[in-house]
């Protein structure tokens, strides 16, 4: 059940209870995990907050906590799952769910008992209607049942009239199951995401009157991560980004104020244009270039030519090449104000009109100056660690500390962390397409990470293989150039665990679906391609495009995908 | 003369900004300009205006402002001209008469254009069109700023250019019109010029250029010659002031192009290459001065990098007020004379923060040493070079300087000499290295087919070996030693690790009067790059490198010697054996590591001297003693010896037929190679005897055959016969232990690969055959065969005669055989008579034998060869004897 009011009907329930945290894998839900706890603290409210990576995770996790507990929030899992059959909860237990996977799966829309969906009203969820999907199924039972009941002689009596109607029934019964399977398939054919967990969190603080600029700075570190990560479109991220503004603005107005004392360890917060460039602040602008996927697509930046091109680019700009090759903190201080100016000019030059895209900085006190993409990319990456001292639950932990104030030395590692793994995603990039290991297979293009390639431990990461794949996409198409090329879909398998024999199979929708609605209908796909093959798969991540697969039943997997897809 | 006068009367009062311009421009844009004598200068500047003015309108009603003024109305044009034309223009027929109103009417427009807007009007306020003029001067203006954006204007001024009005090209270009003319020109030039393929050449150059953020723009003075003459004229006239024009044009180009390039680059500059007229150092005098010249040499020396003030501010101590921008020219330093705000004369103190500096280096040049004539210096020059031409080019480069050739006053020159003379300078405008690269590029493609096609000939080989050293009579040995060399083999460098030379070394030891040092020169005009020294004259520092000290810097620098010197070249070393043994030991790192190591004086490092070392020594007395092994025979230690690859042995033998020969060839070589009939070819019939069938390869041509194989060929080793090579080896190992000659070691596989490339890369193949290798194990054994005594030389030729035989002619086989029957006959006949045999008589039976032993059996071509009968022998078929005459 959607839920209106969110502080009735969610807060204050929960309030003096004892909550259960799931928790998930990923910036948005840190973020969103992160506000909720600022609020339970505020409130005093006990809560426990459990990680969970995966389906089966989530069922452990709810199996070990869930002792004497009445109310579970899940944080950016769970809609997309029928959780009563999952889970099979008590008949006490109330679930909150504040996801951004869609769709939501509809039993837990029609849910009003156990299942509560934390949503922002704006959001549009097409659902089905009602009668469609499940209450025409009952009636139906319940009719089927009554007939069955009827005494016998009556049945007798009416036969042929019975018979007809059975028919009917039947025929309405076909038709309808038709029609439900058509409305679901429908329904469920493309996964895709809605709004930042965290801006709903954000929302509820904002109706609670307990924002503060750490909240809503987190809120704006999970919308910039989903810009990032492909999960919403430009243009839903630019709404929801006026919307933040109107916050921003009304939190840090205050700040101007020349007699503020509080103002050198305070955290102020603005609205800035910023450029699409990876940790440009943290890295070179030249290395920053090569390194994000606008710029490195556009100019083809892993060619001789491409090369030549950013020679060019920053010339126009009047940057000279040995500024651009260093820290851009050690820069000229004139380069360092102007260059934001110089790039968005010269950029229209090249064809890189979008390269500029409102966001957020946050200042802490006079030292630190992070801007969100750059927050977001490094809280990814210490989520996507690939050091093998640290289990997931420390990483998970790690990130979370990440992005409090006081662990800033973590969020530089981060930083550091994010630009090994660019790097990594760059040189795997131009590797397979010097090697030319993008196939078309017809209705889409495969890459297959071979095992033992020296950053292949980055690709066992589910989200840093969807960055790979997106910017291997790109590249593809912008090099070749191919009207039938952009409209192809992407699948990248890299190996996940070389000791199970396992391979991790990501799903990148085409281009334009990319661009605009950023829809997968991979998730589908693959769950069909499994079951038709009979491939040992696991669709155990939360996104559905993303499936650990058996390397042994690669082929036969992708041989159906491909009959699947034609 | 009197109209003259009067139009420089004037002239001086109407035009101040033209005189004041023509008076401060010049001397400090051009510095040429202040040591001419002040009266002949002015004297001309005066003639010119007059002379202007006569040529242009002849009328001495008007002045020549106005008539300049009036010249664009057509109206006006006629009723000028109509009082010119009762002069002498009466007989033109309209359309002659109408083409040259336009020129004129062009010229004058143009010449408005040039002063218009600087004259003052307060002569011609009062004159009739006034109304008009505004508009006028208006478009005028207009048009001057425009420049040449207009095409039909731009073709218009072409003509007017070249046109000085009698000014020298200096002042004319410094002229403020001119200047502009030049300037939208060259910016045209480069916005427009359009190569053969469609190309936007410049637009293309300028953004490499700023891709890697240079500022040099490098324009090809051809091209500019050949769409731009005027500007290709006046350049090399007056480079200070039109390189200063097309810096500024160029960087307007650059800027349009890259509006922020500024941010990256202050200042572009134009660099002229190509510049059709090379100098040497030698020929510079003084009609060069202030001109763009192109000369060539090698930097002996470098300073340091220095800053040199460009734009000076100066602090006035008493008030703080801060003097300038001043810029400074190269040549004079622009001071300050009072402070503008306390009128306090100074002294002033630099302002040293805002001050602008610049690089700047100075190098010397010398003449390259193989185009220095024999018995003289080589000269050197200084050359100054600024900007981003600082370090484009260390000690030791040869370079290829264009730059402008300036005097300067030094105090220290005049007092010297007692009157006063000027040390002059490059001033660098642009620097190519000339490296072994340029060598191929200097190649025409006429001559790439020549090679090709010569590479074609079967017998290139032979013809190789023949051309080498043609005046020297024999020696085939040598001179395929020799060949060898000069084509070297491949050097290798697995992994990185170590290197194995490709360059083969060669040792010539035998009695005096054979020839050797007529080898050694050749060697020297022949090789690409080659150093002569004598055993005599090096020492072990002189031949590796030596520490000095700089007398300028005073630090401790490094100066190479021959070996160094003679890097990716040949280093000729004569009279071996009289170098002192511990000189000799200095050489062993460079022969086989190819490197020299130094440290001394705190200097520690290695250079690279990958050369082929060529030596000629003496034997021990004098004489080669057969006898005795080669190592008794000369003085030179095993690991040197076994550092060559090639040892020839060069004996001087009696042999009547072979010495008359000699003699012959030596004779008619003295005829023929009199300088008085240096073109006569009548000396031509004499032919060495065993290279007759053979055309010699022209010395040019070799030199450019060589210098082309060594560039392009890379010969590599692909399904060698290996067993071949082993069991030689082996046999060869065996042998030396036998007699106790040279050591045969590892080497000398080597040795022989490298030969086999060496074979393979004369005849331009790119894999080394089986012929390759037959040919250099041939060498190899003679090579070895010929350091044997005497007594067991026969015996291994025996043994090896299957090696030893390739490639050689059969009839070059049986002459041999035959001659030994000879030889034989005529021992016996001396020790049995004692008296010398005229005519010595062999059967033919015998030789048959012989021939038969080495697989010949059909001995009639032998007769009738040239060879046969030039050793004079003769064939008496009815006796079956072969009869030789002495």
């Amino acid at each position: 059940m959607l839920i209106s009011d969110i502080r009735l009907q969610f807060y204050d329930k929960i309030l003096n209870k004892r909550v259960l945290l799931l928790v998930s894998h990923d910036v948005d839900a840190l973020c969103a995990c992160k506000i909720l706890q600022s609020l339970f603290h505020c409130d005093h409210i006990q809560y426990t907050i459990v990680a969970v990576t995966g389906k089966q995770d989530l069922e452990r996790a709810y199996l070990e906590h869930s002792d004497q507990l009445e109310f579970v929030v899940l944080i950016n899992c769970g809609a997309n799952l029928d959780l009563l059959d999952l889970l099979q909860p008590e008949e006490n237990v109330t679930f909150f769910v504040c996801d951004s996977h869609r769709p939501v799966h509809v039993h837990n829309v029609f849910n009003t008992n156990q299942i509560k969906l934390l949503v922002n009203s704006g959001d549009e969820f097409n659902f089905p209607a009602f009668e469609d999907v499940i209450h025409n199924e009952h009636s139906d039972d319940d009719d089927s049942g009554n007939e069955s009941d009827e005494p016998s002689g009556k049945r007798r009596r009416f036969d042929e009239e019975t018979l007809e109607r059975k028919m009917e029934k039947r025929r309405k019964r076909r038709e309808w199951h038709e029609n439900k399977e058509k409305i679901m398939y429908e329904y469920e054919e493309f996964s895709y995401h809605g709004t930042a967990a965290s801006l709903v969190m954000y929302d509820l603080a904002w109706k609670l009157s307990q924002d503060t600029n750490d909240l809503l700075w987190w809120a704006i570190t999970a919308l910039t991560n989903q810009l990032i990560a492909k999960k919403i479109d430009r243009e839903k991220y630019v709404s929801d980004v006026t919307e933040l503004n109107r916050h921003v603005s009304r939190h840090n107005h205050r700040g101007n104020e020349e007699e503020n004392p509080l103002s050198v360890n305070s955290m102020k917060v603005s609205f800035v244009p910023e450029l699409q460039l990876t940790l440009y602040k943290h890295w070179s602008l030249f290395e920053s270039m090569k390194h994000s996927s606008y710029t490195a697509c556009t100019l083809k930046l892993w060619t001789l030519k491409g090369q030549k091109k950013l020679h060019e680019f920053l010339a126009d700009m009047g940057l000279p090449l040995t500024q651009s090759k260093q820290k851009f903190t050690a820069m000229d201080k004139d380069f360092k104000d102007n260059v934001k100016d110089w790039v968005e000019t010269s950029a229209k030059k090249f064809g890189l009109e979008n390269i500029s895209v409102p966001s957020f900085q946050v200042q802490f006190g006079f030292k630190h100056k992070f801007c969100a993409f750059d927050v977001a990319f490094s809280v990814d990456s210490l989520l996507e660690s690939v050091s093998n001292s640290k289990s997931a639950e420390e990483r998970f932990m790690e990130a979370l500390d990440c992005l409090s104030r006081k662990y800033i030395s973590k969020l530089e590692d981060g930083v550091e962390l994010c630009k090994q793994q660019m790097m990594g995603v760059v040189n795997q990039v131009q590797t397979l397409l010097d090697m030319k290991k993008v196939v078309s297979a017809g209705p889409f293009l495969y890459a297959f990470i071979p095992d033992g390639t020296p950053d292949s431990k980055f690709f066992s990461r589910p989200n840093c293989l969807m960055l790979l794949g997106r910017f291997l996409l790109e590249a593809y198409v912008k090099l070749y150039n191919r009207r039938r090329s952009r409209n192809l879909p992407l699948v990248v398998t890299a190996p996940f665990d070389t000791a199970d024999g396992t391979s991790l199979v990501v799903g990148i929708p085409p281009l334009p679906e990319l661009e605009q609605a950023s829809r997968n209908f991979f998730g589908k796909a693959f769950e069909q391609a499994a079951s038709k093959t009979g491939s040992r798969t696991l669709h155990d991540h939360f996104e559905p495009s993303v499936v650990v697969l058996k390397t042994e039943d690669r082929s036969k997997f992708f041989d159906a995908l491909i009959s699947l897809l034609q | 003369m009197a109209d003259q006068a009067q139009s420089d009367a004037f002239s001086d009062p109407t035009s101040p900004g033209e005189d004041e311009r023509s008076g401060n421009v010049a001397p400090t844009s051009s510095p040429g300009r202040s040591d001419l004598p002040p009266f002949e200068d002015e004297s001309e500047l005066h003639g010119g205006d007059g002379l202007v003015e006569e040529e242009e309108d002849g009328e001495e009603l008007f002045g020549d402002r106005l008539e300049r003024d009036y010249q664009p109305i057509p109206e006006l044009d006629r009723y000028a001209r109509e009082g010119l034309d009762d002069d002498d223009y009466d007989s033109m027929d309209p359309e002659a008469r109408v083409a040259a109103e336009r020129a004129m009417r062009k010229r004058d427009r143009e010449e408005g254009l040039a002063q218009g807007r600087m004259r003052p009007d307060l002569l011609y306020e009062d004159s009739d069109d006034e109304q008009e003029r505004p508009a006028r001067r208006r478009k005028i203006a207009e048009r001057a700023a425009e420049g040449v954006e207009d095409d039909g204007e731009m073709m218009e001024s072409i003509e007017n250019l070249e046109d000085m009005k009698g000014h020298t090209v200096r002042e004319w270009v410094s002229m403020a019109a001119p200047r502009l003319e030049i300037y939208n020109r060259f910016k045209n030039f480069l916005f427009n010029f359009v190569d053969n393929k469609g190309h936007n050449l410049y637009a293309a150059k300028i953004k490499q250029m700023c891709e890697a953020n240079k500022e040099s723009l490098v324009v090809d003075y051809n091209i500019l010659a050949s769409h731009e003459q005027v500007l290709a004229f006046f350049l090399p006239e007056a480079p200070a002031e039109m390189l200063t024009i097309f810096d500024e044009a160029a960087k307007e180009v650059v800027l349009s192009m890259f509006p922020k390039y500024q941010q990256i680059a202050k200042e572009i500059h134009v660099r002229i290459a190509e510049l059709p007229l090379v100098e040497e150092l030698r020929t510079l005098r003084q009609l060069h001065l202030n001109q763009l010249i192109r000369t060539s040499g090698v930097v002996t020396s470098s300073t340091g990098i220095l800053p040199q003030l460009s734009m000076i501010k100066y602090d006035c101590p008493k008030c703080g007020f801060v003097l300038g921008p001043f810029y400074q020219n190269q040549n004079q330093e622009v001071r300050p004379g009072t402070c503008p705000e306390c009128q306090s004369t100074g002294p002033f103190a630099i302002n040293m923060e805002q001050t602008l500096y610049k690089n700047y280096q100075r190098i010397t040049i010398q003449e390259s040493p193989g185009k220095v004539a024999a018995g003289r210096l080589p000269r050197s020059k200084d050359a100054v070079l600024l900007g981003d031409l600082v370090d484009s080019c260390k000690p030791g480069d040869e370079i290829e300087l264009t730059g402008t050739y300036h005097n300067n006053y030094d105090g220290s020159l005049n007092t010297s000499n007692g009157f006063p003379v000027f040390a002059t300078v490059i001033q660098a405008n642009y620097i190519t290295k000339r490296d072994d690269k340029m060598a191929v590029a200097s190649l025409t493609d006429e001559d790439i087919k020549t090679i090709v096609s010569l590479s074609k000939d079967e017998r290139i080989g032979e013809r190789i070996f023949a051309s080498i050293a043609p005046s020297i009579y024999g020696h085939e040995d040598i001179k395929r030693a020799l060949a060898l060399t000069l084509f070297g083999g491949e050097a290798k460098n697995p992994g990185d690790k170590h290197k194995v030379r490709g360059d083969i070394n060669v040792l010539l030891c035998g009695d005096p009067g054979t020839a050797k040092s007529q080898f050694l020169k050749y060697m020297e005009k022949t090789a690409p790059r080659a150093v002569f020294t004598t055993g005599q004259g090096a020492s072990a520092v002189g031949l590796t490198a030596y520490v000095q000290k700089n007398p300028v810097s005073r630090e401790w620098t490094l100066e190479a010697g021959a070996l160094v010197l003679a890097d990716k070249g040949v280093c000729i070393i004569d009279e071996f054996d009289k170098m002192n043994d511990a000189d000799r030991t200095s050489i062993h790192e460079a022969m086989e590591q190819q490197s020299i190591s130094i440290s001394k004086a705190g200097i520690v490092t290695s250079l690279q001297a990958r050369c082929s070392i060529i030596a000629a020594a003496n034997p021990i007395g004098g004489r080669y003693n057969t006898s005795l092994t080669f190592s008794e025979n000369v003085d030179l230690t095993e690991p040197i010896l076994s550092r060559f690859d090639i040892l020839c042995v060069v004996r001087d033998t009696v042999d009547p037929v072979q010495d008359e020969l000699l003699a012959r060839f030596v004779v008619s070589s003295h005829m023929r190679h009199h300088p008085a009939n240096a073109d006569k070819e009548e000396g031509q019939k004499i032919e060495l005897p065993n290279t007759s069938g053979l055309e010699k390869i022209p010395q040019e041509i070799l030199k450019k055959y060589i210098i082309y194989a060594k560039e392009k060929v890379h010969p590599k080793l692909h399904h060698m016969d290996q067993d071949k090579v082993a069991k030689m080896y082996s046999d060869l190992r065996r042998e030396s232990m036998v007699t106790g000659s040279i050591p045969i070691t590892v080497r000398h596989i080597e040795s022989v690969i490298r030969m086999a490339e060496a074979h393979a890369r004369i005849h331009l193949h790119e894999y080394v055959t089986e012929e390759d290798v037959n040919m250099s194990i041939r060498v190899m054994l003679e090579s070895f065969i010929d350091t044997q005594k005497y007594s067991v030389m026969r015996s291994m030729k025996k043994n090896f005669s299957r090696y030893l035989t390739f490639r050689r002619d059969n009839n070059e086989l049986l002459l041999f055989i035959i001659k030994q029957l000879a030889q034989e006959q005529m021992s016996f006949h001396r020790t049995r008579y004692g008296t010398e045999q005229e005519i010595i008589e062999i059967s033919e039976k015998d030789l048959a034998d012989k021939a038969r032993q080495i697989n010949i059996h059909n001995l009639s071509a032998f007769y009738d060869c040239p060879a046969f009968k030039a050793n004079k022998f003769t064939h008496d078929s009815n006796r079956k004897m072969i009869v030789q005459t002495i």
